[in-house]
């Protein structure tokens, strides 16, 4: 028995999630809060074994451990060294809000989730900045991130909005976890989680609920010539921008708008306004922090064993549906969310409407007779969503 | 000859094109040079890296896929070039 099983055992998530949220008892809500974090942390990852093998025994270096190079404007990686961890601001703009950057994502992580940096074993954290000319893009590259300046006439340099540099970041996280292929419907899900958990952090650093968020992604990024918001909307996927020389935002918010397309490795980053959607569409219903409730379902489904690396749409969204009856309790005000949330954006069908049942078989389809196949009674004593030790 | 690059994916997902038809430039004799120098194949990337770019370059009938980190060399010369000189596609 794994000290996760254990603990789930004694006492289920959802009631140590209604202790966390007991403002009477401040002292048992910050212990509730602290084991929460610790069960997020021990239920973590499938893949480290394969993608990095690392010993968790030992106590990781519970520091960012930043290191910002900069690449002068060439696209040689990784550049020279600038900014070492502890070391005083650089005074280039660039260079100093991605050592801010990451360390508001860093302590997101392990504050929220108990995750010790990406692969929740310390992993430090690298980045290059000033890449390219004219570079309009901010990518991982398996190992750090990677942002331009932009081109000053349509995007600004990618490390001015937190929220990219967590998406980025949770990049890293996905590979460490659920290592989504990054192609179709598991690609689109790789994207949307790095918008989900890049908002998160940007919501946390905030200290947003869902309700005052803006759930924009890349707010800022624009300059003022171009006629839009941010990228990406999570609330209203397709209307971040409509632009003369961009064209409109193409995302869709529903699968009736589901974009074929062989570019953008399948429409990645066009198709993940779809999961974005249900995302913001469960963590607004639920209300509060996003973190909390919607976020902590997503990460118990991101760190499922149910989550596989081709996963689709469909499969994903039961996986949460799972997660949210185990964690919050079978019937509860968010697990009902979260099926709900599936059900507008068209990933789940009419009969998972206002239930938890019947949307976990295992032949892809919606269940219609609410035989659950997986174990979702919400009493915290089942198997639920295998997750990785 | 028609050069066609286009660019997909990256943080912002947006599409760009640019087109050139190098009979109409003043100076086609530099742009068979360019295209006579790009190596037989292009770099093919095992995994692309979440939020890559992805080119797509058609020189004529013959159209590649290079992901943006490996965009170097030869094509990335032809690439600048197109962007530089050409039309938006």
């Amino acid at each position: 028995m794994t000290a996760h099983d254990r603990f789930r055992s004694v006492v289920p998530p959802y009631l140590l999630q209604a202790v966390a949220r007991a403002a009477e008892h401040p002292r048992a809500a910050a212990a509730a809060r602290t084991a929460l974090a610790e069960m997020s942390a021990v239920s973590a990852p499938k893949h480290e074994h394969r993608v990095r093998p690392r010993q968790l025994a030992a106590t990781p270096d519970r520091s960012p451990q930043r290191t910002i190079a900069d690449a002068a404007g060439t696209t040689t990686l990784p550049g020279t060294v600038v900014r070492r961890e502890g070391e005083p601001a650089t005074g280039d703009a660039a260079v100093d809000e991605a050592y801010a950057g990451l360390g508001a994502t860093h302590a997101f992580w392990l504050e929220v989730f108990g995750r010790v940096s990406i692969d929740g074993a310390g992993l430090p954290l690298d980045a290059t900045v000033h890449y390219g000319q004219d570079y309009d893009n901010a990518y991982w590259d398996g190992q750090r991130m990677v942002f331009g300046d932009g081109d000053d006439e349509v995007f600004r340099r990618f490390t001015v909005a937190l929220d990219v540099i967590g998406h980025e970041l949770a990049h890293g996280v996905t590979q460490y976890t659920a290592d989504l292929t990054y192609e179709g419907q598991s690609g689109a899900l790789n994207e949307s989680v790095s918008d989900v958990f890049g908002s998160l952090v940007a919501q946390y650093a905030a200290g947003q609920t869902a309700e005052q968020a803006t759930w924009l992604i890349g707010e800022g990024l624009f300059t003022d010539a171009v006629h839009g918001v941010a990228l990406r909307s999570m609330r209203a996927p397709g209307t971040a921008y409509d632009d003369p020389v961009l064209g409109k935002d193409p995302q869709p918010s529903t699968m009736a708008g589901y974009v074929q397309t062989t570019e953008d490795s399948g429409g990645v980053h066009l198709n993940s306004g779809i999961p974005n959607h249900a995302f913001f569409l469960a963590a607004t219903a639920i209300g509060g922090n996003a973190w909390e409730g919607a976020g902590a379902v997503w990460w118990d489904a991101l760190t499922s064993d149910a989550t596989t690396e081709s996963i689709d749409f469909a499969g994903f969204a039961r996986v949460t549906v799972d997660a949210a009856a185990r964690r919050f309790g079978r019937g509860s005000a968010e697990a009902t969310a979260v099926a709900d949330a599936w059900r507008t954006v068209g990933v789940l069908g009419a009969t998972a409407a206002g239930t938890t049942d019947g949307v976990t078989d295992t032949d892809g389809d919606v269940g219609t007779d609410g035989d659950a196949v997986t174990d979702g009674s919400g009493d915290g004593s089942g198997d639920g969503p295998r997750h990785r030790a | 000859m028609q050069i066609v690059v286009r660019r997909s994916g990256g943080f912002a997902g947006t599409s760009r094109g640019w087109r050139i038809d190098t009979d109409t430039c003043d100076d086609p004799e530099t742009w068979h040079e360019l295209v006579g120098a790009l190596p037989r194949e292009a770099p093919v990337g095992h995994r692309t890296p979440p939020d890559d770019f992805t080119w797509t370059v058609t020189v004529a009938r013959t159209t590649v896929t290079i992901p943006g980190s490996q965009l170097d060399g030869p094509w990335a010369t032809l690439v600048a070039r197109v962007r530089d000189q050409g039309d938006p596609d």
